[in-house]
């Protein structure tokens, strides 16, 4: 984890905390209180865990498509301010999510779901997703500069490239498989677990949480 | 299709799918063979499709679509395994490519995982095995425009947006997507079938012809139902008549 926040906790509790810091923005009612916590919190966490500003910039615009795209029957109806509203704080939890995942160490988070009782199954299917992505990526960019170098030409990728990569992803999973059986399986780490230090971390993130809701309140 | 925090924060929209995924995700964890050995092919086929639906291409002016995966998932691993899968993507997404959303988690695993995992195995069901491309065509069309009403509902109760709209904004952005990620998927499958067949799963042998009977009645009722709507009653139940008229009593 990049920054001072680095050592807040272990990856669950930091995981708890920014999700009870999300569940807050998201539930936040429209207000001038709320939009002033909802600012505070916004920037706190930029300036604790100080994000590239690489990765806000790849993943803000996406996610900014997306909130446009989706209230823009609301802005058809005619309910521009609420649909400003809305966008806004939703923008906000996106630019927390976004602040806290490129924070995060993609290897934590598997262990951390499954120390926050996330069915182990589950939680290691998403470790193995997690573990295989970048690799499955990969994959597909050298089958898409082999197919170019040997003069294929479109802009979609053909279906033998996806069968490519399936049958390719079939044979990396069993030997996935193999070396997890031959290393007796994985439990969550000790690490990974919710221990004592982790109070004043998730104490801090529910203070912060209630008094948003408080702030939106009390200051219509 | 992925619905952002922020945007729904009407309580009961959003623990009502909460509920249902929730109830969807334990059927499959139970149902799942095996699920610790296949841990492995599930997450690869996971990371297939969040790669794929990192992707995204224009539509129309103004949206642009990316694949949902079902239907291939589906095909390759079965409706419970497929479901597992579907849902590590959700979580990944929400969690670490801040696409989606925390509370609105639950409602992103029931159109993007939930009803087209269902849909595409419900035509896999009723088309049978010789007709595995039309059924990646019908069933991921089928599966994006059920996720895409399920979505719209959902607004429409969540934020007040007016249901019309945006169900004809999102189910004909989505069933364009539906018809271009059929197309593709039916093809793939095809393909996957002559060269590698043992990837794609077979479906369980006891049932077709009763899944097939129980389908046929489910049909037939939710036809009934929506004949019968034109028949049914404006005016207040018994309930609703004695809770106004006790209201109305000073």
């Amino acid at each position: 984890m990049i920054g001072p926040a680095r050592d807040a906790g272990a990856p669950a509790a930091r995981l708890l905390a920014a999700l009870s810091l999300l569940v807050a923005v998201a539930f936040a009612p429209p207000s001038r209180g709320s939009v002033g916590g909802i600012v505070v919190v916004v920037l706190t966490t930029l300036v604790a865990l100080r994000p590239s500003p690489r990765a806000l910039r790849r993943r803000l615009p996406v996610a900014a498509l997306a909130v446009a795209a989706t209230l823009v029957p609301l802005l058809l109806a005619g309910r521009g301010d609420h649909a400003l509203w809305l966008a806004g704080r939703a923008l906000a939890c996106v630019t927390i999510a976004v602040a806290v995942s490129a924070s995060f160490d993609l290897a934590e988070l598997g262990p951390a779901l499954s120390a926050l009782g996330l069915p182990h199954a589950l939680a290691e299917i998403v470790s193995s997703a997690v573990r295989q992505l970048g690799s499955t990526v990969r994959d597909g960019q050298r089958l898409l500069l082999a197919r170019r170098l040997r003069g294929a030409t479109g802009a979609l990728p053909s279906t033998e490239l996806f069968t490519t990569l399936l049958v390719r992803a079939a044979l990396g999973a069993e030997r996935v498989a193999l070396a997890r059986s031959l290393r007796g399986g994985s439990t969550p780490g000790s690490s990974a677990r919710l221990g004592r230090r982790d109070v004043p971390l998730l104490i801090g993130a529910l203070f912060v949480a209630l008094a948003l809701h408080g702030l939106g309140r009390v200051l219509p | 299709m992925h619905l952002a925090d922020g945007i729904v924060s009407h309580a009961p929209t959003l623990a009502g799918a909460a509920v249902v995924s929730a109830a969807g995700v334990a059927w499959a964890l139970r149902r799942a063979p095996s699920v610790d050995r296949g841990a492995a092919w599930t997450g690869s086929l996971a990371a297939f499709v969040l790669a794929a639906q990192a992707i995204n291409i224009p539509l129309v002016p103004g949206a642009s679509a990316h694949a949902i995966g079902a239907g291939l998932v589906t095909l390759v691993l079965g409706p419970a395994r497929a479901l597992l899968a579907l849902t590590a993507v959700v979580l990944v997404q929400a969690l670490v490519l801040a696409d989606g959303g925390v509370t609105t988690l639950g409602v992103n695993l029931v159109n993007v995982a939930l009803l087209p995992v269902a849909c595409v195995h419900v035509t896999r069901q009723l088309l049978g095995e010789r007709n595995l491309a039309a059924t990646a065509v019908i069933g991921t069309l089928a599966g994006n425009v059920a996720g895409a009403a399920s979505l719209a509902l959902l607004l429409s109760l969540g934020t007040g947006a007016p249901l019309a709209l945006t169900a004809g904004w999102l189910v004909g952005v989505q069933a364009l997507a539906g018809l271009c990620e059929g197309t593709l998927t039916a093809l793939a499958v095809t393909r996957l079938r002559r060269r590698a067949p043992g990837l794609l799963s077979r479906p369980e042998s006891e049932g077709t012809a009763v899944a097939r009977r129980r389908l046929a009645w489910a049909c037939v009722a939710v036809g009934v139902a929506a004949a019968l709507v034109p028949f049914a009653s404006s005016t207040p139940d018994a309930l609703e008549a004695l809770l106004t008229r006790v209201q109305a009593t000073p």
